[in-house]
């Protein structure tokens, strides 16, 4: 394991409004980081400027060391891979050639980039769809392509914006834990922003809890969301328990009512 | 396979439409004794080929060409399918320039003063364009800089058309602002045929950052595309080529629209694809449309090409825009 992305005093505003305030933390690699916070926290923002898709006014963000702005774009690809909560086309691709926009040169040139594209639709449960146009498959499905193509990027870094948001809880249970794998196995730093707080701390190693804009709390998932942060930032009520030897965290009610 | 016949047909599709350009005209005289007398060293008919027959294919070609491909490029920037070469304001820009060459006579008394006064014109609209457009950030705020300055321009030409002094200059802008590839000398050719170059060859550039453009703009940004970058390029790239061919040619609608969506479903939608095939496609769609107006009605007075492509055009352009299904 070694330190992957680094925000070091990361400020970002956007038309004037303050969207993340003063943001220290660091990631390593071979970790599965879960972004959580209540809507309008900055999670989305969080990513883009983790991605390099915005540039805060203060601070900066590091890659391996490295400030992401000395990274050369062209290299960008292979360093992190960031699939938008959005996966707006304007074109009518198959996904197979969808998936591809994450190689090297946007499309497929040889065999082995092909079998590269087929696999992360594998990955994703997607293979079957390699040949349908994108803009014809459902959301979730549209989801799940998106992922693949974040996947076939082969980045040492993967940023995720809700990738669960519209899929059945067969398919958000397998996406998990695939992310989970190929931060453990794969040796990669993924950061998935998470609405799903049972989800969140089942499967990540790390939570990272963003309230307006402001990293309140980051470590073991079960310390950070625990009774006092949940009511003050989400007005929650969480009830725990056992389930087949792990402890669920379950919201369960607004906290103002019983 | 079709994609792999596309190139081959285009270009063979383009060649033979450029050979009928040269071959048939408002001479009587059958293609083949045409040939065997040019080949023969008939001074007359060099001289019908050479002054009137070959600029006016290279200008249909080349302008074509420019069309279908700044069409193509803007149409994935813009993420619209209904964007075409005018919205960057080249072709108001050149038009302005150009009818001002006419309305004040140096047109007349020099020859390459119209399309000169064409590029300048082009490139001032254009840096208005680009003055607007590079402060914001959307693509909407390109777009509607674009509407703007092209409604700047027109509005201009409108003016001057309403102060024109007499029918006779008032009759020379109309047909000029019509378009059309006739009656242009190599000189011209030579003049225009650079910037076009210059500007598909910046077109064509942007291929792939234009194919990952298919994903949203912040997707395409973390996968190292510089759109404040992409946006320059494409709009210089598009400014060049449309301002050039503008400025010889007049304003010719739809060719940039329809070129880029003829191909698009040959090459399974992929932007960078459709630059090059949409490149063919505006080259072959000018030639025809060139060959029509002079065979329509030999004796006649001859239909103007813009005249022509809008009367093609226009009905395709109402299907396209019935056919763009609802996001």
């Amino acid at each position: 394991m070694s330190l992957a992305l680094e925000f070091s005093g990361v400020s970002l505003r956007l038309s004037g409004r303050a969207v993340l305030r003063g943001i220290d933390w660091r990631g390593e690699s071979g970790r599965l980081i879960g972004l959580v916070g209540p809507n309008g926290a900055g999670k989305s923002m969080w990513l883009r400027t983790a991605a390099g898709v915005l540039s805060p006014q203060q601070g900066e963000v590091r890659w391996w060391g490295e400030p992401l702005a000395r990274v050369p774009r062209t290299r960008w690809p292979s360093v992190i891979a960031y699939c938008p909560q959005r996966f707006a086309l304007h074109l009518p691709l198959r996904a197979l050639d969808c998936v591809a926009l994450g190689l090297p040169a946007g499309r497929i040139r040889t065999a082995s980039e092909r079998e590269r594209c087929l696999a992360a639709l594998e990955k994703v449960d997607a293979a079957d769809l390699a040949e349908r146009p994108v803009t014809e498959l459902s959301g979730g499905q549209q989801q799940r392509v998106a992922l693949a193509r974040a996947f076939a990027q082969e980045a040492t870094m993967l940023l995720a914006d809700e990738p669960l948001a519209a899929l059945d809880p067969r398919h958000a249970l397998e996406t998990l834990a695939l992310l989970r794998r190929e931060a453990h196995e794969g040796g990669r730093l993924v950061v998935v922003a998470l609405h799903e707080l049972t989800l969140a701390a089942r499967f990540c190693d790390e939570v990272l809890l963003l309230h307006e804009g402001r990293c309140l709390a980051a470590g073991a998932p079960l310390e950070v969301l625990d009774e006092a942060r949940l009511r003050a930032v989400y007005g929650l009520r969480a009830r725990r328990m056992e389930v087949e030897g792990e402890t669920v965290l379950l919201p369960w009610a607004p906290a103002d009512r019983p | 396979m079709r994609e792999v016949l596309l190139a081959p047909a285009l270009l063979l599709l383009v060649g033979l439409l450029a050979l009928a350009s040269l071959t048939l005209g408002y001479l009587e005289v059958s293609p083949l004794a045409w040939w065997r007398g040019v080949w023969a060293g008939d001074p007359l008919l060099r001289l019908v080929l050479v002054e009137i027959r070959l600029p006016r294919t290279l200008l249909a070609l080349s302008v074509g060409a420019a069309l279908g491909v700044a069409g193509a490029a803007l149409q994935s920037l813009l993420r619209n399918p209904l964007a075409e070469p005018a919205l960057v304001g080249a072709t108001g820009g050149a038009s302005l320039g150009a009818v001002m060459a006419l309305y004040w006579g140096w047109a007349g008394a020099w020859s390459l003063a119209l399309p000169l006064a064409g590029f300048a014109g082009a490139a001032l609209v254009t840096a208005l364009v680009l003055l607007l457009a590079l402060r914001g950030t959307s693509t909407v705020g390109l777009i509607l800089a674009g509407v703007a300055a092209s409604s700047l321009s027109t509005a201009l030409v409108s003016l001057i058309l309403n102060a024109s002094p007499n029918p006779h200059a008032t009759m020379e802008i109309v047909h000029w602002l019509l378009g059309s590839v006739a009656d242009r000398s190599l000189q011209d050719v030579a003049l225009v045929l650079p910037p076009i170059a210059l500007g598909t060859v910046l077109l064509l550039r942007q291929g792939t950052a234009l194919r990952r453009l298919v994903l949203d703009e912040e997707a395409a940004a973390s996968l190292g595309v510089s759109l404040p970058r992409l946006r320059l390029a494409v709009l210089v790239g598009a400014a060049l080529a449309v301002g050039a061919a503008t400025a010889i040619a007049g304003s010719i609608g739809f060719v940039g629209l329809v070129a880029p969506h003829l191909v698009r479903s040959l090459v399974r939608h992929d932007p960078a694809r459709t630059l090059w095939a949409a490149m063919g496609a505006g080259a072959a769609l000018l030639l025809a449309a060139d060959l029509a107006v002079r065979l329509i009605d030999p004796h006649g007075a001859e239909l103007k090409l813009g005249v022509l492509t809008a009367l093609v055009g226009a009905p395709f352009f109402l299907w396209r825009v019935l056919a763009v299904r609802a996001p």
